[in-house]
C-alpha cells in the first residue's frame, strides 16, 4: 500500500495529466450534437449573456446593411402578401406542398466562419418556441440547424461544419445533391458523387430539396462555381458559391415545420428507409 | 506570491477575452486561426507545481471551449501543452539563477530562449488542436498546413505582446 502511494505521488504529474486528458476526451466524444445539450445548456446562460453584450456593441457597425436587408425583405413580403391575402388569411403561415411552416425571427449574437466547425448563437430560446433540430434560414439562403436550446438562447451548427449535409436539388432538372463544406473557403461549399449523366454546369442554381423536413423547400443554397470529374469519370463533383455571406448574417428565421414529427414517424415505420 | 497570483488571474481573464472577442473574429480565410490564449500557460511561473500547472491549463482550455462550442478540444490541447512544458523548459535549458515564482518572459529569458520555447510548445498545442478539430485523415495535408501557418502566426503575436508589455524592467 505504501509502495502504491509512493508510486502515485512520484508520478502524480503524469496521473493528473492523464485524468485531465481523459476528461477532455470524454467531453469531446460526447460533443457529437445529440448528447451535447447538457454542457451547453448550463453554460449557455453565461456565454449567451456575454455574447449578447458584445453583439450590442458591435451590432451598430452592421446596422446600415441590416436595415437595407430588412427593408428589402419587407418589400418582398408585402408583394407576396398582396397576392396571397385572398387565399391565406394568416400571413405568418405559408402552405408549401401541404406542409405547415412557421417562421420565428431571431438575431444572431455570436457566429464564426473561420473554424473547421462553426457554430452560431441566437437571442431566442424555448420561451420563444425554438426547439432542437429546427432549421435556421434567411430570405437569401440556408444558415444552419439548431442543436441546443436554453430558456432565452439557442445555439446551432452552421452550414460551415463538418457534420452538416444539406439536401439540395439542381433547380433546372430537380436532381438531388448533397451540399457540404470542406473547411477551406467559407464562401464555397462542396457537392460530390453526382452521376455523370446529370447535366450540371457552372452557374446552375442549387435549392433546398425540403426532403429533410428541416428547411423549407426551394430556398436558395448557392450557384455552381465549377464542376470536375471524380473517380475516373464515374461521378462529378464541384463547388457551390453560397448565396449568403456567413460572415455577416444578423437577422435570421428559425423554421418550425409542424408536420416534421409526423413525417419522421412515418419514415421510421417504413422499412428500407 | 499573492501579487503573482493576481497577475496570473488577470492574464487569464485578459487573454481569454482577447481570444474569444478579438482573435476568434479575425476573418481572413479558414486557415488563419491564431490561439494566443496559450500565452497564459507559457507565462505561468517556473516553480509552479505540476498540479496547478495542469489545473490552470485545463481551466483555460475549457473556458475557450465553452465560447467556441467545442467542449474538450482546447482543454485537451492545453493540457498536453502543460504536460510538455517542464520537459521543454529543461530541453531549451533552464536558467539556474531564477528566483522562485519567476515566470518565462522575454526580458528575463532573452529573445532567443523565449522564442524557441514558444515555437516548440505552440507547435505541439496547434498540432493536437487542429487534428482533434478535423478528426479525420482525409484532410491531413490541409490540416498540417494549418498547423504550420498558425504556429508561426500565434508565435509572432505572442512575441509582439512580449515586446509591447513585458520588455520593460519593473521599477
Amino acid at each position: 500500500m505504501r509502495n502504491l502511494l509512493a508510486f502515485i505521488s512520484r508520478y502524480q504529474f503524469l496521473f493528473l495529466f492523464l485524468i485531465f486528458l481523459v476528461i477532455s476526451f470524454v467531453l469531446l466524444y460526447n460533443n457529437n450534437y445529440y448528447q451535447r445539450s447538457k454542457v451547453v445548456s448550463s453554460t449557455g446562460r453565461i456565454t449567451g449573456r456575454l455574447n449578447q453584450i458584445y453583439e450590442n456593441f458591435t451590432g451598430y457597425l452592421d446596422l446600415k446593411k441590416s436595415n437595407e436587408d430588412l427593408a428589402a425583405e419587407n418589400a418582398r413580403l408585402r408583394s407576396i402578401l398582396r397576392i396571397k391575402t385572398k387565399t391565406i388569411p394568416d400571413s405568418l403561415v405559408t402552405l408549401e406542398s401541404g406542409l405547415t411552416i412557421h417562421y420565428i425571427s431571431a438575431k444572431v449574437i455570436s457566429n464564426s466562419t473561420q473554424q473547421r466547425n462553426n457554430y452560431f448563437m441566437l437571442d431566442k430560446g424555448w420561451r420563444s418556441g425554438i426547439k432542437k433540430d429546427m432549421g435556421v434560414v434567411t430570405p437569401d439562403g440556408v444558415v444552419g440547424i439548431v442543436i441546443d436550446v436554453s430558456e432565452n438562447y439557442s445555439s446551432g451548427i452552421s452550414v460551415l461544419h463538418k457534420d452538416t449535409r444539406i439536401s439540395g436539388r439542381i433547380k433546372k432538372n430537380n436532381q438531388l445533391v448533397n451540399v457540404s463544406w470542406d473547411g477551406v473557403n467559407y464562401r464555397l461549399g462542396d457537392i460530390s458523387h453526382i452521376p455523370t449523366f446529370v447535366n450540371l454546369v457552372p452557374g446552375d442554381t442549387i435549392l433546398t430539396s425540403g426532403n429533410s423536413q428541416i428547411f423549407p423547400e426551394g430556398l436558395m443554397i448557392g450557384t455552381v462555381e465549377y464542376v470536375e470529374d471524380e473517380m475516373e469519370n464515374l461521378f462529378k463533383k464541384g463547388k457551390v458559391r453560397f448565396s449568403i455571406d456567413y460572415n455577416r448574417i444578423t437577422y435570421v428565421y428559425v423554421v418550425e415545420n409542424t408536420s416534421r414529427e409526423e413525417i419522421l414517424r412515418l419514415k421510421m415505420s417504413t422499412p428500407n428507409e | 506570491m499573492n501579487k503573482r497570483l493576481v497577475g496570473n488571474i488577470f492574464r487569464f481573464i485578459v487573454l481569454a477575452f482577447a481570444q474569444i472577442y478579438i482573435f476568434n473574429k479575425i476573418q481572413v480565410s479558414g486557415y488563419i486561426n491564431p490561439q494566443v490564449y496559450v500565452l497564459f500557460i507559457l507565462m505561468l511561473p517556473f516553480e509552479i507545481s505540476g498540479f496547478w500547472l495542469l489545473t490552470f491549463a485545463f481551466s483555460m482550455g475549457l473556458t475557450i471551449d465553452f465560447f467556441q462550442h467545442t467542449p474538450g478540444m482546447h482543454a485537451a490541447a492545453s493540457v498536453i501543452l502543460a504536460f510538455l512544458r517542464p520537459g521543454i523548459i529543461r530541453l531549451v535549458g533552464k536558467k539556474d539563477d531564477v528566483e522562485p515564482w519567476q515566470y518565462p518572459n522575454v526580458r528575463d529569458a532573452g529573445t532567443l530562449w523565449f522564442m524557441t520555447y514558444t515555437v516548440i510548445l505552440v507547435f505541439f498545442h496547434h498540432f493536437f488542436l487542429f487534428y482533434l478539430e478535423v478528426f479525420r485523415f482525409s484532410e491531413f495535408i490541409q490540416t498540417l498546413l494549418k498547423v504550420f501557418i498558425n504556429t508561426a502566426l500565434t508565435s509572432l503575436i505572442i512575441m509582439l505582446i512580449q515586446f509591447l508589455f513585458f520588455s520593460r524592467r519593473p521599477d
